[in-house]
């Protein structure tokens, strides 16, 4: 029994190829029906985002597994078969669990730390689950993958910090005003990422928004969008005054709001403390704005910085993740290494049940027994079974408990059970057996 | 004495609260203070207990000599700190709280061991209150520079653009601000009753006279300079550095008045 993945994700392939492969939510159920019923294949669940495509099955036989699953790959798409090819990386054992903590704890994502990736490991599982393509291996390493994934998130810093200018804005803006429910906004002309940043605003709690551009259609326009008010540009001093934050992107070729104007605005607003976020190039905001008493002014340089800052110390915190993966890692091998004897447990019983019935039959051919007497001669037969094999399972249990692959060789020897395809014996921790190692 | 033995015990808290508060600041993002303040928790429970047993060996209430009333300031920045700090999320402040409340605690008892016996008990009931109300109110302005102190950090942290962990874990800058304000809010008044009830003490009692002790200056040059303070948020609604700066620098000169009046002769405040 062996656990593999085979899959393509952006350190490999470039978005042209990923989404030759994406399995879109709607297709999942389908897709993994289709994977489970190849006959290699014994458990399967498919992980797809905007990142990845991964293959996550247990097979009895490695090689043949492997081949599988990248054969289901170039089924998905035919448009370009090679590029996916090469994309491919592959594992087995080990090498598979290790990178399903990494990928959970968002290790393997693009920005280091990244909550999303969890939500979605734990949707392909749930629907994986319910299509009924998982069983005792894939459900107990998806879970442990899930606690990981938590676990890292609440006992370091690798998610902590923002990631991107929106998040170091609001982050910023917190540390300001506390609660945000009671602050003013004023979107001074327009652009992506200004109302991408308006609107993660309004999500933490702001209620008041006011616009002002050049052209007041364009004003109201907005305003409406961001159910906010509109307002004159010219008459940007007094609406200073009653702001709390500021966001500006306008076109301007020059600075639109002046040290003078907004230490105007400071006097009238008795000095409360203003947040200016200047994301216009050139700046729209005069820089020695920032000399003002409680004035907090942030251009796009300075909350580029504070992203850097906070990525760095999510690298720091990479090594302490890769502590905790390891642990599980560990702990799911133990009870893997139960899994795998199953079979052969199994195999001993229907031995013994097997050769046991055949001599009662034999023995009770031409007897005269009644029905009762026959009842306790077979209830005899399943007791005598059940307590001579206790022991030596209980054994076995143990014996695969400790990695005792040679003792568990001779065992089958013993009983003349044949290991299946790909045996307990071989070593879990395989590389892969051909392709590229995943990234 | 028992109650010595118990006040030690309380010390002992205190200092353990302080360790915590210190690794709490310094630990990853996510740690609560829930231990800190239990720590205060305990730490005050056992300083309660001491005083009422000092009180009761000697028969009065213990706020009349210098020992005592270093105990009891301590006891009264500890209870501001723990009704205020939790509810308005500034447990930070216990970083400042507990080594301060620790050392207070630990120079009245070190004291204690060499001065040994106090003066003839004053009458209590009234100077209880005199001494418990300014005893309150110094712990509220004590808490509020604090607060002024983190409120500083904070605004050259966001003004510099370092973006550190230690940002993450102070409150906002709103919501030290308010915190100072409301501390001061809360002390100022403490500290005229204080000085009220001292002055009509005096006025009242044959054989006692107002006198102008370092005591009597620092109480009023307090509520002149939180008077000041108050004003300035309130009335002409001025906020940011300048007017925390007062408080700290309020808090410093009072500190120093005392300590250097104290040193000089004459001193009539019994105690």
């Amino acid at each position: 029994m062996h656990v593999l993945l085979v899959g393509l994700n952006h350190k490999t392939a470039p978005v042209e190829v990923r989404e030759q492969v994406a399995v879109t939510g709607h297709h999942l159920p389908d897709t993994l029906s289709r994977l489970a019923a190849r006959d290699a294949v014994q458990e399967s669940v498919i992980l797809s985002t905007c990142n990845r495509t991964e293959l996550y099955a247990v097979a009895q036989n490695s090689d043949l597994g492997i081949q599988t699953l990248t054969h289901f790959f170039q089924d998905l798409r035919r448009q370009d078969p090679a590029a996916v090819e090469r994309a491919l990386y592959r594992q087995t054992g080990s090498g598979v669990v290790r990178h399903l903590f990494r990928v959970a704890s968002g290790l393997d994502s693009l920005v280091m730390g990244e909550g999303q990736v969890l939500g979605q490991v734990k949707q392909a599982y749930h629907i994986a689950l319910e299509a009924r393509t998982t069983g005792p291996v894939l459900n107990r390493l998806f879970p442990m993958a899930i606690q990981v994934g938590k676990k890292a998130r609440t006992d370091t810093a690798i998610t902590q910090g923002a990631a991107s200018i929106s998040a170091a804005a609001i982050e910023l803006a917190r540390q300001i005003f506390g609660n945000l429910a009671g602050a003013r906004v004023l979107l001074l002309g327009a652009g992506e990422v200004s109302e991408g940043t308006l609107k993660q605003l309004k999500s933490s709690g702001v209620r008041v928004v006011l616009v002002a551009n050049r052209t007041f259609d364009r004003a109201r326009e907005l305003a409406m969008q961001f159910d906010g008010q509109a307002v004159q540009f010219d008459a940007l001093e007094e609406t200073l005054a009653d702001t709390d934050i500021v966001l500006a992107s306008t076109a301007a070729p020059h600075a639109v709001l002046t040290r003078d104007a907004v230490a105007a605005a400071m006097r009238r607003r008795k000095n409360r403390p203003l947040f200016l976020i200047d994301l216009a190039v050139p700046r729209d905001i005069e820089p020695d704005v920032d000399d003002l008493e409680n004035v907090y002014l942030y251009n796009i340089d300075d909350l580029q910085g504070v992203v850097a800052a906070n990525l760095q110390e999510r690298r720091q915190e990479v090594a302490k993740v890769e502590a905790m993966i390891e642990e599980h890692h560990h702990e799911f091998f133990r009870y893997f290494k139960t899994l795998d004897v199953v079979p052969l447990i199994k195999a001993l019983r229907d031995q013994a049940d097997a050769g046991s019935r055949t001599q009662l039959e034999s023995i009770l051919t031409g007897a005269a027994v009644t029905p009762e007497e026959r009842g306790r001669l077979e209830e005899l037969r399943r007791r005598l079974v059940a307590q001579w094999l206790h022991g030596p399972i209980l054994k076995i249990k143990e014996l695969a408990h400790q990695h005792q692959d040679d003792a568990l060789l001779m065992i089958r020897d013993m009983f003349g059970i044949s290991p299946p395809d790909g045996a307990a014996s071989e070593d879990l921790g395989g590389d892969a057996p051909a392709g590229k190692e995943a990234p | 004495m028992m109650g010595t033995l118990i006040l030690w015990l309380a010390a002992a808290a205190y200092g353990v609260s302080a360790i915590l508060a210190q690794r709490t600041l310094a630990a990853a993002e996510g740690q609560s203070w829930a231990k800190v303040t239990r720590g205060m928790q305990a730490g005050f429970a056992l300083h309660t207990a001491g005083l009422v047993i000092w009180g009761l060996e000697l028969g009065r209430c213990p706020v009349t000599t210098l020992t005592e009333s270093l105990s009891v300031y301590s006891w009264g920045l500890t209870l501001i700190y723990l009704v205020l700090a939790p509810r308005w999320r500034i447990e930070v402040l216990g970083t400042f709280c507990a080594p301060t409340a620790l050392l207070l605690l630990a120079a009245s008892l070190a004291l204690t061991t060499r001065t040994g016996q106090p003066p003839a008990p004053l009458p209590s009931g009234f100077i209880s209150l005199h001494v418990t109300a300014l005893v309150l109110g110094y712990g509220a302005v004590t808490l509020a520079t604090g607060a002024a102190v983190l409120y500083f950090i904070q605004s050259a942290l966001l003004k510099r653009k370092t973006v550190s962990g230690l940002l993450h874990k102070l409150p906002s800058l709103q919501q030290l601000d308010a915190a100072c304000y409301r501390l001061v809010m809360i002390g100022f008044p403490l500290i005229v009753l204080g000085l009220v009830t001292g002055a009509v003490y005096a006025q009242y009692t044959p054989g006692v006279a107002w006198t102008w002790g370092p005591k009597e200056i620092v109480a009023v040059a307090a509520s002149l300079l939180y008077a000041l303070y108050l004003h300035a948020r309130m009335v002409a609604g001025w906020q940011g550095r300048r007017v925390n700066l007062l408080l700290i620098a309020a808090f410093i000169g009072l500190v120093i008045t005392y300590a250097g009046l104290g040193i000089l002769p004459g001193a009539q405040h019994r105690f």
